[in-house]
């Protein structure tokens, strides 16, 4: 547990409401979920964008570019700047999957 | 992260800002696990493009120089087939994940492994190039 600091204001007005320990632990928790599902929606559009360019997801991808040479050669061929995507996608992949189980974490809890 | 990794950030913006000009930020984004800069911007008649991304425990970097559209220089560390073939030879595939520096070259008909780069190095190329 930490200590936060709260207008005396508010806790008075919480009290009318119940126990304030419980119901500031109740608006914070509503309030993550609300910022990780913006998160999570904003990383899946960045994700979105790519998958539509290059037709497939980021593993698949890498997967591709590093193991079918005539994939590599492909890509080179009609995205030269392919490394640059390859690494911001990577980047909002990886959102995607730690806000998604830091979500599942405070909703398994609650 | 943490204020070293925004400072980071924030150093490739300022020497950007200093050494090319019509500098745009595409991305600009610092979570809890990792941050990504992204960037445009011109060198004389040339484009430059930057992408950046920090994490917990590597550093992962793009930096193109290109001339109407034919990459002049190429430096990244994504380990992609030849640079990994290049390393590691027919074990390449026991090294998927690791950043493998390496740059290409005349529109990328050539590659060759480096050390790990900067954007201060980088920009040292850049303007080698450009002299």
């Amino acid at each position: 547990m930490g200590a936060v600091a709260i207008k005396e204001s508010y806790i008075d007005t919480l009290r009318a409401f119940g126990e304030v320990d419980k119901l500031l632990n109740e608006a914070v928790e509503e309030y993550l979920i609300g910022r990780i599902i913006e998160r999570i929606k904003r990383a899946r559009q960045e994700v979105q964008a790519f998958e539509k360019t290059y037709g497939m997801n980021y593993s698949t991808f890498a997967e591709r570019i590093q193991l079918d040479g005539d994939y590599y050669e492909q890509v080179n061929q009609s995205h030269p700047l392919w490394e640059q995507d390859a690494l911001e996608w990577k980047y909002w992949t990886e959102e995607i999957s730690d806000w998604t189980e830091k979500l599942n974490s405070i909703l398994s809890k609650s | 992260m943490d204020r070293e990794t925004e400072q980071h950030l924030e150093q490739i913006l300022t020497l950007a800002r200093q050494s090319f000009s019509a500098v745009e930020i595409i991305k600009y984004d610092i979570s809890e696990e990792r941050a990504l800069l992204k960037l445009k911007c011109t060198c004389e008649h040339r484009d430059v493009f930057v992408t950046e991304v920090i994490t917990q425990r590597e550093r992962w970097y793009s930096y193109y120089l290109l001339e109407s559209k034919a990459i002049l220089i190429g430096l990244d560390n994504y380990p992609d087939r030849p640079a990994l073939r290049l390393k590691y030879g027919d074990t390449f595939g026991q090294h998927l994940h690791e950043p493998i520096p390496h740059i290409h070259t005349e529109n990328k008909q050539k590659l060759e492994l480096t050390e790990e780069q900067t954007f201060a190095d980088f920009m040292q190329m850049v303007s080698d190039f450009c002299r």
